[in-house]
């Protein structure tokens, strides 16, 4: 707690000009992600549509690319995902605490898990390159197309929504670096966590559309 | 300034403040909880998708219950939702609103575009694309017994017929100058003139295109319309050629499989929709 109170003498970091007060900036802050998620919701909701629509108009050949997904490494990105959850909650907790070790470590530790679903997934995608199972003319998988000549579709879209979602996730790293050295200095405690909170609040967004990616893609496809 | 500050501050409940910040956010005892919960979920999705309910549409609502069961622990629980305030629930619950008139729009679309959905694909693919429909199609009989002979009742089906299907290209009076005509190169056969045939005008070439559409221009098939409105849309337009409406021989009729020796003209006396199940292999064949 005296760590904060170190940092900037009076212990309270000064809102922006234009707000009021800290709550103030605070609330607005918070309403501003919110509105940004919602935004979120409907820039996936589009990918979930068009996944939506070619189930149902090629239902066997979704089914057959569903197969060529490995439940187990999507399922190791799945829990990868919800520990980082856990421990991104747990470092908004601590940040709110005062408690600047363990925010640093928190947020540390859920940088390395969001980088171990860059790795998993970084195999995953490795593998269809490699085997060619591949978006449009890239497909090269003779005897799978033979049997499902639309198959290709499946992999633009396994390709488009894991990959937008992994950008999600790279971008909520990157913030991830500033916040951690912020933490590192001490400048977030009881009276200031704005930033920590909303990158919680993004980074469950994250985990969240995952939660539905898994069983669309390699469970139910 | 800050004495402004300081006046307004207190219009503003203090989130950030000692005594509130607990009940904002969850407990840390509660955050393990909520992640035991989520793994439990996991298991719970993975372990239901190798079960074989008879049906993979039971699979698919259960993962989709699953996951909307671990996405509200997220939402409610690590977002705090249960705690925030009023205008931004809303916020958050409008996204499910827009979510669910986006579905829900699809969704209209699809299941209602029925025809205009196998002309797409007939209008934009070369090859055949549904041999197994377009054969099931061709072979259905009309509820008139010898449809390929004209008769005052299968006139009034095709006029009918015709207004619907065919006058937005072809124009009402059949000049080929229909609303949509203007946009189209080539322009839309205009059946009162005897001049740009591909066949001779009679009763077998006009259905033989109404089934088949004619490659290279905006003709699609309408072979998806009920029999009674093929045949009788045939004999409408080959009324308004002028030619005469003399029945067609047996070897023009053969040309468009009907045998006017057997009864129905040999059609399939089943007027049955094409099954679904048909629909939807033709649709994943193609």
């Amino acid at each position: 707690m005296s760590n904060v109170h170190d940092a900037h003498g009076s212990g309270e970091r000064h809102h922006a000009h234009h707000f009021l007060s800290a709550p103030h900036e605070f609330s607005a802050a918070k309403q501003g992600m919110w509105l940004f998620l919602v935004q979120e919701v409907l820039f996936f909701s589009g990918l979930f549509v068009a996944y939506g629509l070619f189930k149902m108009m090629y239902h066997d050949m979704f089914h057959a690319g569903s197969k060529m997904l490995s439940v187990p490494m999507g399922l190791t990105n799945t829990i990868i995902l919800i520990t980082s959850s856990l421990t991104m909650a747990l470092g908004v907790k601590f940040a709110t605490l005062g408690d600047k070790k363990k925010t640093t470590l928190f947020l540390v530790l859920t940088f390395l898990l969001a980088a171990g679903f860059l790795v998993v997934k970084t195999f995953e995608y490795t593998g269809k390159i490699h085997h060619g199972l591949l978006p449009g003319s890239l497909f090269t998988d003779q005897a799978l197309l033979a049997e499902h000549p639309k198959i290709p579709i499946f992999f633009s879209i396994y390709f488009m929504m894991t990959g937008v979602h992994g950008a999600h996730v790279i971008g909520g790293m990157i913030y991830m670096l500033v916040l951690i050295r912020r933490a590192n200095r001490g400048e977030f405690g009881p009276k200031y966590y704005t930033p920590v909170e909303m990158l919680g609040l993004y980074w469950h967004f994250v985990d969240l559309v995952w939660i539905f990616l898994f069983p669309l893609l390699y469970l139910v496809g | 300034m800050s004495d402004n500050h300081s006046k307004h501050d207190s219009e503003f409940s203090d989130p950030q403040s000692e005594t509130e910040h607990h009940h904002d956010l969850i407990s840390i005892k509660g955050a393990l909880l909520v992640f035991l919960g989520l793994m439990i979920g996991t298991a719970l999705t993975v372990g239901a998708a190798r079960v074989d309910f008879g049906s993979s549409l039971v699979n698919f609502i259960i993962a989709m219950i699953i996951a909307v069961a671990k996405a509200s622990l997220v939402v409610y629980f690590f977002m705090s939702f249960r705690n925030e305030v009023r205008f931004n629930k809303a916020y958050a619950l409008s996204s499910l609103i827009f979510l669910a008139i986006f579905l829900s729009f699809c969704a209209v679309d699809w299941f209602t575009r029925g025809d205009y959905k196998d002309n797409y694909w007939s209008m934009h693919m070369n090859e055949k694309p549904f041999p197994e429909m377009m054969a099931l199609q061709a072979s259905q009989a009309s509820k008139f017994d010898t449809p390929w002979v004209s008769n005052p009742e299968l006139l009034d089906v095709g006029k009918k017929a015709y207004a619907v299907s065919c006058a937005s290209c072809h124009g009402s009076a059949g000049h080929g100058d229909g609303v949509a005509a203007t946009a189209m190169n080539p322009k839309p056969r205009n059946f009162s003139t005897k001049e740009g045939w591909k066949g001779p005008i009679k009763f077998f070439h006009i259905y033989d295109v109404i089934m088949k559409g004619l490659p290279g221009t905006q003709m699609s098939s309408f072979g998806a319309l009920p029999p009674d409105e093929r045949f009788g849309i045939a004999h409408y337009v080959l009324s308004m050629t002028g030619e005469s409406t003399q029945v067609d021989s047996p070897s023009d009729l053969a040309k468009i499989g009907i045998d006017p020796s057997k009864p129905k003209g040999g059609l399939v006396d089943d007027r049955k929709e094409i099954p679904i199940e048909i629909a939807i292999d033709a649709i994943a064949v193609d």
